[in-house]
């Protein structure tokens, strides 16, 4: 026991100490560093309804898309804190994950898959005519973010963005492992597993779904609004399919359902595409997606999946 | 619960049910009563409609016409989760539990929605009382060293008796047992059986049954379903002498 309950804490410190020390070490890659954290906050959120409660959505980037620009538009239009801008964001994708959650929850699997798709789709087409409000497909520009509780300016070599970044990622996580640890953690993988012996059971699925389907809304939400801060910028594709499709991709590669999977991806696929990008800009999906294939067959849950298995065997090469 | 209910109280009873699949009549005006501390077996050949039945009455599938009573309270337009908060529980016949997680975490799924806590997002964990439960149950079923057993890797007999064990953890007044001892191994059956037999006095069990070693064993009155219609219903001896019965049902079996 004490070995795995050890086993445990460093597995819980190690993404925490890597990305201390590489604002230490790697003083070039913050602002690249503060993007990955956000695509790992914005995996986190997608984990809690994909990995826990089993439903595959690839509309998730309607809640990024929503919350980047509700705190971009709070940034350009009055001098808020970004905490505020924040929550703005997180309500926004609050707001929209409740109401569209209420409609779409009542189907599953392929059904389900397509109607997530086409809120997305509606939103981007509103989000690239709307130019007057979002700026369309030049994206939404000319904000300024104000110093963090008036104390901490955004500094050009992304430090602040940093450590701002991990920070509200750190609490967001902390959050959530409590979250999954929760009796309504457990009802959602009860759900996950069985959702007619869940429904026998006595719980109200529909309910407890669309609860974990609000709370993912809202973290992806505040992902959006730290992306639009940190780069006062929001993209078109903030919104889009091709963003959904995206971070399922990062969240499968790094491995559903444990939280950690949700770390391993997005770190894994983004610094991959920096480091291929540069050497042949058009040629690295081709290398993402030989890597994907490599890990979806080696593992049954990612690379998480993977390092999980090696992991077991050493512990049986150890006891056997 | 129902423990200051007097003996002879209905727990459950179904008037006039009907429901058709298409043209296919699969209940026909069915009609029984369930008291405290009943052990009624529900039996007939395949297709007679009893799992139909079953569904009817946990809510899973609605009915054209006729009501169904849950202590007196009409039921029959409510959604399977509220006849369970109203003491209504079932086994599947297919073993259905969560086959990744735990035998204790299974039970403790059941236990938190019987005791309201499992929406609780604050809580790190399941409050004591859960847990608690859970494990008194997971003893008294003797299922106790199994308890940190992932469900997939547990042998079937066993499965069958967790599958019990998640239903009782609902504190029911009324059980619906579909096929307890379907697909186990006779060398296990005995212990299933034990346990049927083990239930609380004051249950009121309702047993659907290919076995007719069980049937006999567990039942005091038996209901037999022909064709969606319910044929008769009356003790194991007036069933086991009804040559209408025979002829259908048990002569088959023999032959």
């Amino acid at each position: 026991m004490p070995r795995i309950r050890w086993a445990r804490v460093g597995l819980a410190t190690a993404p925490w100490l890597f990305i201390a020390a590489a604002y230490v070490l790697l003083p070039d890659y913050l602002p690249l560093g503060a993007q990955i954290m956000i695509m790992i906050l914005f995996a986190l959120s997608l984990d809690l309804i994909v990995g826990y409660a089993g439903l595959v959505s690839l509309g998730h980037a309607a809640f990024f898309g929503v919350g980047a620009y509700a705190a971009g538009l709070l940034a350009r239009h009055t001098a808020a804190d970004p905490l505020i801008g924040l929550a703005v964001g997180a309500l926004a994708g609050a707001v929209l994950g409740l109401a569209s959650g209420a409609l779409v929850l009542r189907t599953r699997g392929l059904t389900f898959l397509m109607l997530t798709l086409s809120v997305v789709f509606v939103l981007h087409e509103i989000a690239n005519r709307a130019v007057f409000l979002t700026g369309g497909d030049d994206g939404l520009q000319g904000m300024t973010v104000p110093p963090i509780l008036g104390l901490w300016r955004f500094d050009m070599f992304g430090r602040t963005a940093y450590v701002y970044t991990a920070l509200v990622l750190l609490a967001c996580w902390l959050a959530l492992v409590h979250l999954v640890d929760s009796p309504f953690g457990r009802s959602l993988v009860g759900i996950r597993e069985n959702e007619i012996r869940m429904r026998s059971l006595g719980a109200p699925v529909f309910r407890r779904v669309l609860a974990a389907y609000t709370v993912s809304a809202a973290l992806a939400g505040i992902a959006g609004a730290l992306s639009a801060q940190t780069t006062q910028f929001v993209a078109l594709k903030s919104i889009s399919f091709s963003l959904s499709a995206e971070i399922l991709i990062m969240l499968i590669l790094g491995g559903v359902g444990r939280l950690y999977g949700a770390f391993l991806g997005p770190a894994v696929y983004m610094v991959a595409q920096d480091a291929f990008a540069k050497g042949d800009p058009v040629f690295w999906s081709f290398w993402i997606g030989v890597v994907l294939i490599v890990v979806v067959l080696a593992g049954r849950n990612g690379v998480i999946g993977v390092i999980e298995d090696i992991a077991r065997r050493l512990r049986k090469a150890d006891h056997p | 619960m129902t423990a200051l209910a007097p003996a002879d109280h209905v727990v459950l009873s179904a008037r006039d049910l009907c429901k058709a699949f298409g043209g296919v009549q699969v209940a026909r005006h069915l009609q029984f009563d369930l008291r405290r501390g009943a052990r009624h077996a529900l039996i007939g050949p395949n297709g007679a409609g009893k799992t139909t039945l079953l569904n009817l009455l946990t809510g899973r599938l609605s009915a054209d016409s006729g009501a169904i009573f849950i202590a007196g309270e009409e039921v029959t337009h409510l959604p399977p989760e509220a006849r369970v908060k109203r003491g209504l529980a079932r086994t599947f016949q297919i073993n259905s539990q969560f086959r990744s997680l735990s035998v204790l975490d299974n039970v403790c799924l059941a236990a938190a929605e019987h005791a309201g806590v499992g929406r609780c997002w604050w809580r790190g964990r399941y409050p004591a009382h859960v847990v608690d439960a859970s494990r008194a149950l997971l003893r008294q079923l003797d299922l106790w060293r199994h308890a940190d057993t992932i469900v997939g890797e547990l042998p079937y007999g066993r499965q069958r008796i967790l599958e019990i064990a998640m239903a009782l953890a609902l504190e029911p007044s009324v059980l619906l047992l579909d096929e307890p001892a379907a697909g186990v191994p006779s060398s296990e059956t005995r212990v299933v059986l034990d346990v049927v037999e083990g239930l609380a006095p004051d249950i009121a069990v309702l047993l659907i049954e290919h076995d007719m070693g069980v049937v006999f064993r567990v039942a005091r009155e038996i209901t037999v379903l022909v064709q969606g219609a319910i044929l008769m219903t009356g003790t194991p001896e007036m069933v086991e002498n009804d040559t209408r019965v025979r002829e259908i049902y048990l002569g088959k079996r023999r032959g």
